[in-house]
């Protein structure tokens, strides 16, 4: 194959290499026009053998080359003219065609998505918030378009080797499983159906997931509402169903307003993301509005804690805790037992069921505050004022006791209340008239929904005064023949707390705006319901009450606080079946009021006295909350005060 | 010794022979190169100036690369032509042991340029160096190639480098090789009847290799989607559906320089190396695109005149060599990405992202602009 530069022959011999001699006898061959079979060499051949000889280059010959050179310009010409004529085509004539076909190919609408808004609580804390996520889908289709059967890479071999990689990156997903079991499973359209490995993964899972770089797996976007540790009050917040719409609680609740409205964009999109230039509508999203509760995360925190451990250790049928500030009727705590999981809400109505106000119950003696408050204020008795109780009494054909059929004996109007007296605070009752008594309790907001922005409440139960029979006159005034709920119970209590005022209950406290302000709603006027007098008046026998009375358990370690117990029968479909609501309605500093706290414990196991059962729940709770907001004694601790009343015989009074 | 190579260049009887025209359209496409590479990877991560900035420098050293081939007597080279030819055929027999195998090919030598991720594409200076052993050859040959027998040697001379390409696979490049023998040896004088018998057999044995499946799949799912692109618009037509929208769409005078919607959605792939033509088309109309299809045309007539003024046989055939490399190139380049060629991957020259390719187009050129200053014996 060796080559040179054309030289005169002789040179080019002596300068051959010994291959190219092999090629001397092909070109001889052909040099005598002789050796062409039979035929007549014509003159161009001659001419050709002549030049040859004589070592002319016949590539030098003009007419020759120009000869070459046109066909070669001819073609390329005409090869030139035909790209120029399908330019035109393509760009001149046939344009509206393609401009039309890479329109089409991209033009969509997309939805916007709205965020669901967050509920905070009061300090702005996040209770639950959406936060993006990602569905790990796998395509298989693209297993059999880039099998490479040659290197041994079935579809069945890249399936492996995706999920084995998956596995690794998503644990507690049985990947292999998944992929197995939903196999490869051909749709209507003959393609193989994608298959879901796994929703809702974190940020942190896609990240990985996407640097693992596997063949056929996607992220597609999604969202989760979450809520750390499992969620504080889930009862209160609720939860959304798969469709993102807020199913109970407050997300069915407040749902349009947490919701907000989708945006859309109207345009041309590559791989997801809209070509600037080509954007025909785009309507922003109006994102959910952040909604900021009454609740104090830190107090819900301690409630959850202190009842859950005791609806563990009392193993009661459910247990309820309502924490009110008095002063404006914000719900700073609601916990409810049994409690379900927010990140994973299962339909299991009763861990989801907002029993403090859905739910009612016989208040029992907690509601005898109540009796007590319409007695003072209509003047029917005053502190002073002397009682007989011989232990039962007959009304008609019934007779009540008091509990454990225990006789009083003669007391004074405080110690009715401190002993819990039912027989007692049923005279008290006697001397206001029934229409009398009603009106208090209604007053007091008992029988009517609270209106506090939580759904589902429940009106309670109140037969109407005129119908009373002397012996449900009677039961009405310790709390028995009468149903209300949790939170009507707190409020009531709310208002003996805030000097007679009683203050619209709410759960809303205002909104968080864009820049994360928090605007809070304008507290509504409160509407006396007793004198400041007799709340006051009242706030002390229920001082007295807990500290020598029922309420003993409850007492707080260097703060004063005023409360009553109550135990009543727990109807279940009607009936009395033997089980006893245990309960504590209180409110502490005995003084100026910060909390009511309401602790209700439905079929507690063993005693079933409210002291002993509630009792303890709402000193937890009062006394944590006050060590939380750094809110100095105002009492002698505990030790103390049972060392002076043993000295003196006196109790320690608040007021004194 | 730098100066000693570009010195010829400073002789006024050489420097005045400068082909001006041919310069001008060089540098002429080499704008548009980087216009386009920059457009075409800018809506990448990582894109744009990168890609362009790269292309610029190795448009730098293809530039320096072009001065040293002109001033060199041309003759010099074919002095080399044995060794040129082993050598040729020993990278392209490298390629099967060095080059990471890319969209199932092994084309490339991974060089260890730090910082730099720099592969040689040895089929790309196949081109040259096959332009100038053959030279030499016919050459050599003179009026012989008349002759039946030396016309099928020099084809045996071709054969050995496309079949080492073949192997890797590469048909744009093989076809290319093939090209160029047909115009070297058109131009040599070869007898039109053998020419033309050689066709034939030649279209026979395709059809032979289409039954016998020596073509890959993919290579006949090019030809098949060549014939008709919506049989398989997302499949293997979507390349050429993609790239015929984007031109269509860029009408009479485009949709403007950077505002290309196919180009900007990354609509085509590889159009910043073999479909760039879809960039330019779409952003520059049909204007543009004749505008270069005129550049391009000035740049063949040019080379056309060099081998029509050339007084020297070795000197006409490389440059013919030159000219068919070219014009292959951009028909089948362009055709490509208008719908009336088959999808072969060959790049549009001075204009597609890649070093190598450039080098070799670059160093083509050298090699015309030097036979173009001594085309007339005269002078030396």
């Amino acid at each position: 194959m060796a080559t040179t530069r054309p030289r005169p022959r002789a040179t080019f011999r002596e300068s051959t290499p010994p291959v190219l001699s092999r090629r001397e006898p092909v070109a001889l061959r052909t040099t005598p026009p002789s050796s062409r079979a039979g035929a007549k060499p014509s003159a161009k051949t001659r001419a050709v053998a002549k030049v040859r000889k004589e070592g002319f280059d016949i590539t030098t010959d003009a007419a020759t080359i120009s000869a070459r050179i046109l066909p070669l310009c001819t073609i390329t010409g005409v090869l030139f003219l035909a790209l120029v004529c399908r330019l035109g085509y393509l760009q001149v004539v046939k344009h509206g065609e393609f401009v039309k076909r890479a329109t089409d190919a991209r033009e969509r609408f997309k939805t916007l998505p709205a965020r669901r808004g967050a509920l905070l609580d009061r300090m702005g804390n996040i209770l639950v918030q959406t936060e993006p996520t990602w569905d790990v889908v796998v395509d298989p289709n693209i297993w059999f378009a880039q099998s490479d059967l040659k290197k041994g890479e079935t579809p069945e071999v890249l399936r492996q080797r995706v999920g084995s990689a998956l596995t690794t990156l998503l644990p507690g997903v049985d990947v292999m499983g998944i992929l197995s079991e939903r196999g490869f499973v051909k749709g209507s359209t003959g393609r193989l159906r994608p298959i879901d490995v796994a929703k809702r993964q974190s940020e942190d899972i896609r990240q990985k997931i996407k640097d693992a770089n596997l063949l056929g797996v996607g992220l597609h976007r999604s969202e989760k509402r979450v809520a750390i540790d499992g969620g504080l009050a889930p009862q209160v917040l609720g939860f959304i169903g798969v469709d993102g719409n807020g199913l109970n609680g407050l997300e069915w609740n407040l749902d349009s307003k947490l919701a907000g409205t989708d945006g859309s964009l109207n345009a041309e999109f590559v791989k997801g993301r809209a070509i600037p230039g080509t954007v025909r509508t785009d309507t922003p999203p109006q994102h959910g509005q952040d909604t900021v509760l009454t609740l104090d995360a830190d107090i819900q925190h301690i409630v959850q804690d202190s009842l859950g451990k005791q609806f563990e250790k009392t193993k009661s049928d459910a247990a309820i805790a309502v924490v009110m500030d008095p002063k404006t009727g914000d719900i700073l705590a609601l916990a409810n037992y049994p409690m379900g999981d927010i990140n994973e809400p299962k339909k299991n109505a009763e861990e989801w069921s907002n029993r403090a106000v859905t739910a009612m119950y016989e208040p029992g003696s907690t509601l005898k505050a109540i009796t007590f408050a319409a007695a003072l204020e209509e003047k029917a008795i005053t502190l002073q004022s002397g009682f007989d109780c011989p232990g039962f009494m007959k009304i008609g054909r019934q007779t009540i006791h008091c509990h454990d059929n225990e006789r009083h004996g003669s007391q004074d109007a405080s110690s009715v209340l401190a002993n819990s007296c039912n027989i007692c605070t049923a005279l008290i009752a006697r001397r206001l008239s029934k229409e009398k008594l009603g009106a208090y309790l209604t007053t007091f907001g008992f029988g009517d929904k609270c209106r506090s922005g939580l759904p589902g409440e429940a009106k309670g139960q109140i037969v109407p005064p005129s119908i009373w029979s002397d012996i449900r006159w009677a039961n009405v005034s310790f709390g028995q023949g009468i149903s209300v709920t949790g939170l009507q119970l707190a409020s009531a209590y709310c208002a003996i707390a805030n000097d007679g005022v009683r203050m619209q209950p709410r759960i809303i406290y205002g909104v968080r705006s864009d820049s994360g302000e928090i605007h809070p709603d304008a507290i509504s006027a409160g509407r006396r319901v007793v004198s400041a007098q007799t709340a006051r008046t009242l706030q002390q026998m229920l001082t007295d009450a807990m500290e020598k009375g029922t309420g003993k358990p409850a007492r707080l370690d260097g703060y004063s606080a005023a409360g009553k117990t109550g135990t009543a029968q727990f109807a279940e479909n009607g009936h009395y079946g033997g089980k006893f609501v245990s309960s504590f309605a209180g409110m502490a500093p005995s003084k100026d009021p910060q909390l009511v706290i309401l602790v209700s414990l439905v079929n507690p196991k063993g005693e079933h006295y409210g002291g002993t059962m509630a009792g303890p729940v709402f000193r937890e709770i009062a006394e944590k909350t006050f060590a939380l907001r750094r809110i100095p004694h105002d009492f002698p601790s505990l030790a103390e005060r049972v060392k002076l009343s043993k000295k003196t015989g006196k109790l320690h009074s608040v007021r004194d | 010794m730098t100066s000693a190579l570009i010195a010829p260049l400073f002789e006024p009887r050489l420097r005045k022979q400068i082909d001006r025209a041919l310069i001008f359209s060089v540098v002429a496409l080499m704008a548009v190169s980087l216009y386009a590479i920059y457009f075409a990877t800018a809506a990448q991560p990582g894109g744009g100036l990168k890609y362009a900035l790269r292309q610029g420098v190795f448009f730098i050293i293809g530039l320096i690369l072009m001065v040293v081939v002109a001033a060199q007597d041309y003759s010099k080279f074919t002095r080399y032509a044995p060794f040129l030819y082993i050598g040729n055929a020993l990278l392209l027999l490298a390629v099967r042991v060095l080059s990471p195998e890319i969209n199932g090919a092994r084309r490339w030598i991974p060089l260890p340029i730090p910082g730099m991720d720099f592969k040689l594409q040895p089929s790309e200076f196949a081109k040259v160096i096959i332009i100038l052993t053959l030279a030499a050859y016919l050459a050599r040959l003179g009026p012989s190639i008349r002759e039946f027998s030396n016309l099928i040697k020099t084809l045996l001379h071709v054969a050995l480098p496309v079949i080492l390409i073949q192997l890797q696979p590469d048909l744009g490049t093989s076809l290319v090789l093939l090209a160029i023998w047909f115009g070297m040896v058109f131009l040599a004088g070869a007898d039109w009847r053998h020419l033309v018998g050689m066709i034939l057999v030649g279209a026979l044995l395709f059809g032979v290799a289409w039954q016998t499946n020596l073509l890959k799949p993919y290579q006949k799912d090019r030809i098949y989607t060549f014939i008709n692109p919506m049989n398989d618009p997302k499949g293997d037509g979507y390349h050429v559906l993609q790239s015929m929208t984007a031109i269509g769409g860029g009408q009479v005078s485009g949709q403007g320089l950077g505002h290309g919607v196919q180009t900007n959605g990354q609509f085509i792939p590889e159009n910043h190396t073999d479909f760039i033509f879809t960039v330019i088309g779409e952003e520059t109309g049909f204007v543009g695109a004749a505008i270069l299809l005129a550049t391009y045309a000035l740049l063949l007539a040019r080379g056309i005149a060099t081998v029509a003024e050339s007084e020297d046989a070795l000197g006409r055939l490389i440059a013919v060599g030159v000219v068919t490399l070219f014009a292959f190139h951009i028909v089948v380049n362009m055709g490509m990405t208008l719908g009336i060629m088959p999808v072969v991957g060959v790049p549009l020259p001075l204009i597609s992202y890649g070093g190598s390719a450039a080098w070799s187009m670059m160093v083509a050129l050298g090699l015309l602009l030097g036979i173009h200053m001594r085309r007339h014996k005269i002078l030396f």
